[in-house]
């Protein structure tokens, strides 16, 4: 199994070569640039325009940019913001805590209530709770994500109040009070834009449990396990559970890479400053040092957490072997 | 769409809450402190809150390529030596008086101005602000290698700063230049905490000024807000009225709008309901003002020959280069419903480029609604109406029998106005026998450079539909859009004259305004184009935008300007 992850690793190194050229040419051929806008001001003069083009480098040849640019990569240092003028590094580490809080807490609320909801239906299916679920979560999987969060500003930060203060009960806009910065406010914070995030998730990875684990239940070692007496708990939890949950490691370590990716919808509609929003307004603004440097390190992460699924299916399955 | 999602949702819940008996929650009133710890409102002082779409990239005005940077900068480093108020008119502000003439601060012959600065003025660091630091400034606008985008203009012309004193700088130009006041009214910047002119675009400065504005910066959160605090050392005595300042970057515009509702952000850039949808949802909140803004918006046509490889204006553009068939396009178009209910309550009538301003030419439409009309004008021009509902040559001007009345309508992607405005158009003029055919690119497409292939730039469109907007001083704008010298070729790539329209009477009148010194000389000449180009109709004007602003009902002082932005005059602001 070592020699199998050393060699997945060393496999990437091409990889990552090949997406790196790809993404570059992908992010230069796009039309337009960083200057677009200022092209559009009436009062900026083209000459203007290209001198700072010229300033920047935005006219040297693409492989000279490219060579450039990898240069400073291979060091670890992604080069400068266009627009900002300030090193992408540092732009991104400021997000990386803003999104892992953000996209984290909604990965764990998400798995403590998926799992359950997903056993529960499939231990009792087509029962009451079942069919609760069936719909809740049927609910969940079509509604946008941008829908229920704005369904969630006018329901909890305008419509209810406070009983007690006659403020809002849930804030938005942005993760903290202004002038607070405690844990608890923003935890307060977190609270919209993590129901926001996980119904989705949380639809999809117990509807996943739910037929992975119905399957499950019709194996002959779950019927055995019940035939010698076993409690139902333990068939439920250390026989089947275990065997059911497998797909669903797959799914859940390529779901990963968004814990650095971010969620643009939520952030965007709650004000939060994530990755996602970093990405977003770097493409639109063709600010490409910023776009490159989120995009490589995202596409990076995807084959880590691939590798990861790979790894962490054979230790749970001891069946699957590694050639 | 999804604002109209928030008004349902809005409507569901007030409805829900009626059902219920429920009393409405009072709001808190604004002396008493929340216990959410929100920022409060406290009467002389407190903290204003501003919503604001984006985050800027720094609050140096001069590096903006966006709008939003001076949406901030306003309120802190862009106090200059005068600044234009909501009347249109100059106004000093770090300068004791504007020099003319009349008052001896310029001479005769317009080469010398000299500008004198009120007594004890002081960067926000509490370092003198002396006539040096408007020495450095022109240094820094006038190098070439600042990287400075705007604001530069007239900067060149100035051949030599003498500063007898600290509080007094004389300033000779090569020639007279009208702009004098203006290219002072966008802020100084001080020597001693900046750096180098040519390594503008790296300064520190940038992003944490020291100014001589009401408010400087205290907080950088990036993508969160960006908080200002009262300049200690503000030249109005006992203003700012305010505390503080918190500019908070809220992307969504219906999460922007339920924060005016609840009472947590007092002032709104742009929002994105219509004015009478805002004031409906924030009754007694807070309300909409809107100010004629400075975008202008125009369908532009090509007078030459799309796709013939060729960019001048040699070859007439088969269809549009017939001035009939130009007239009856001005003829079809429903002005007062595109104003009134296709774009309500965002824009107002313009029939010119020149719409607002000092140079503002109030000109009738020569070509106004009128359906017959179109219809006559291209029965004369020799365009027949086929079977299809749409007009074919027979004995055109340019175009062979047999041609159809089809033109392209070019315009850029993702700005909802602009595509209910363009569907509004095909819709006038199908209704008189020419096919318009919507073809919407990019943005970067559209403004697009010559040696990228533009397709304004290289001249292969029939019509192009886009806003512009000037400054105080719009000469350059003009003489490089409607000169005869400025058609887009491969020997002149640069040029801006998309229309490739040859006007000896523009060419002039340009000339002169572009040469005078006296506004009035100069309105006069810039009137003369517009005159022409109702007549000559290269474009046709449709409207302007106004610039639309929700701010609270308890905030006095609060004075939205064409000229201004956001945070403009924000040392008047207070409390009611």
């Amino acid at each position: 199994m070592t020699a199998y992850a050393v060699r997945r690793l060393l496999q990437t190194i091409p990889i990552l070569f090949i997406i790196s050229v790809i993404l570059f040419l992908l992010v230069r051929t796009a039309p337009g640039g960083p200057l677009t806008s200022a092209r559009r001001n009436p009062n900026v003069t083209k000459e203007q325009i290209e001198a700072l083009e010229e300033k920047l480098g935005l006219n040297d040849p693409l492989p000279v940019q490219y060579g450039r640019w990898m240069g400073g990569v291979l060091t670890g240092n992604l080069g400068e913001s266009i627009k900002f003028r300030r090193p992408v590094n540092e732009m991104i580490a400021e997000r990386i805590p803003n999104t892992l809080l953000l996209v984290g807490v909604s990965f764990l609320v998400t798995l403590l209530l998926a799992i359950p909801i997903g056993v529960l239906s499939a231990r009792k299916p087509y029962s009451f709770f079942d069919y609760a679920m069936t719909t809740v979560t049927f609910i969940g999987q079509s509604i946008p994500v941008y829908w229920l969060g704005l369904g969630l500003i006018v329901v909890f930060y305008i419509t209810l109040k406070n009983p007690f203060t006659g403020a809002h009960l849930f804030p938005v806009g942005g993760m903290n009070t202004q002038g607070k910065s405690d844990l608890l406010d923003t935890l307060w914070h977190l609270v919209l834009p993590v129901a926001a995030l996980s119904l989705g998730w949380i639809a999809w990875y117990s509807r996943f449990l739910r037929s992975s684990m119905m399957d499950v239940l019709h194996e002959d070692y779950v019927r055995t396990a019940k035939a010698k007496g076993a409690k139902e708990n333990v068939v439920y939890y250390k026989h089947a559970l275990r065997n059911a949950i497998l797909p669903l490691v797959t799914l859940i370590a390529l779901d990963l890479p968004s814990l650095f990716a971010g969620a643009l919808f939520v952030e965007t509609i709650f004000a939060w400053p994530g990755m996602g929003r970093l990405f977003w307004d770097a493409a639109k603004g063709r600010d490409y040092p910023v776009l490159l440097g989120v995009v490589m390190i995202t596409a990076a992460l995807i084959i880590a957490a691939n590798i990861l699924a790979d790894l962490a299916y054979g230790w749970l399955n001891p069946q699957v072997k590694y050639e | 769409m999804k604002l109209k999602l928030l008004t349902l949702f809005v409507m569901m819940g007030l409805v829900l809450s009626a059902c219920g008996g429920a009393e409405e929650s009072k709001p808190a009133p604004a002396s008493e402190p929340a216990p959410s710890g929100e920022s409060q409102p406290q009467t002389g002082g407190g903290t204003v809150t501003l919503i604001i779409p984006e985050e800027p990239a720094n609050l140096n005005y001069f590096l903006a390529d966006a709008a939003i940077v001076r949406q901030v900068a306003e309120a802190t480093s862009m106090t200059g030596l005068a600044t234009i108020d909501e009347n249109g008119d100059f106004i000093p502000v770090l300068a004791e008086e504007l020099p003319t003439v009349e008052n001896g601060g310029m001479s005769e012959d317009y080469l010398t101005v000299t500008w004198k600065l009120k007594p004890n003025l002081k960067w926000s660091d509490g370092e003198p602000l002396t006539s040096d630091d408007i020495r450095f400034t022109i240094e820094v606008l006038s190098n070439p290698n600042s990287g400075a985008l705007v604001g530069t203009t007239g900067f060149d012309l100035i051949t030599s700063v003498e500063t007898p004193d600290d509080q007094t700088a004389i300033l000779t130009y090569s020639s007279p230049y009208p702009g004098y006041l203006d290219q002072f009214s966008y802020g100084l910047f001080p020597r001693h905490a900046t750096g180098e002119p040519a390594d503008m675009m790296n300064w520190a400065w940038n992003r944490n000024p020291v100014s001589a504005g009401p408010f400087v910066l205290s907080e950088w959160v990036s993508g969160e807000s960006i908080t200002m605090v009262r300049n200690p050392n503000y030249f109005e005595e006992g203003k700012p009225y305010l505390d503080s300042l918190v500019f908070r970057v809220v992307p969504e515009p219906a999460a922007q709008t339920a924060m005016m509702m609840n009472g947590e952000a007092q002032i709104h850039l742009w929002p994105g309901e219509t004015p009478e949808e805002y004031d409906a949802l924030l009754k007694g909140k807070a309300h909409y003002a809107t100010v004629p803004g400075i975008w202008n918006m125009a369908i532009d046509f090509n007078l030459s020959a799309p796709f013939d490889g060729d960019p001048t204006a040699s070859a007439p553009h088969p269809i549009l280069g017939d001035l009939r068939v130009r007239q009856a396009i001005a003829s079809a178009i429903d002005y007062d419903t595109l104003i009134n209910d296709v774009t309500s309550g965002i824009t107002s009538e313009s029939t010119n480029p020149f719409a607002y301003g000092w140079y503002k030419c109030d000109l009738p439409r020569p070509f106004p609604y009128n359906v017959e009309k179109a219809n006559q004008l291209l029965e004369e021009a020799g365009w027949v109406m086929g079977d299809d509902g749409i007009r074919v040559a027979k004995g055109a001007l340019y175009a062979k029998d047999g041609t159809r009345l089809s033109l392209e309508l070019q315009g850029y992607t993702a700005f909802d106005p602009l595509q209910r405005t363009e569907e509004f158009i095909v819709e006038n003029l199908k209704a008189v026998g020419i096919e318009a055919r919507i073809q919407n690119y990019d943005f970067s497409i559209i403004f697009g450079t010559f040696e990228d292939n533009s397709p304004r730039a290289v001249g292969d469109f029939d019509m192009l539909i886009f806003d512009r907007g000037f400054t105080t001083e719009p000469q350059s704008y003009n003489f490089d859009a409607y000169h005869s010298s400025r058609i887009p070729t491969a020997e002149n790539p640069t040029g801006g004259n998309y229309f490739r329209w040859v006007n000896p009477t523009v060419d002039s009148a340009l000339e002169t305004a572009g040469s005078s010194f006296d506004i009035e000389v100069r309105k006069e000449a810039y009137c003369k184009v517009a005159e022409q180009v109702t007549k000559d109709l290269p474009q046709v004007y449709l409207y302007v935008f106004l610039d639309g602003y929700g701010y609270a009902d308890n905030l006095e002082g609060y004075v939205p300007s064409t000229w201004g932005s956001m945070s403009w005059g924000a040392q008047n602001w207070k409390y009611k």
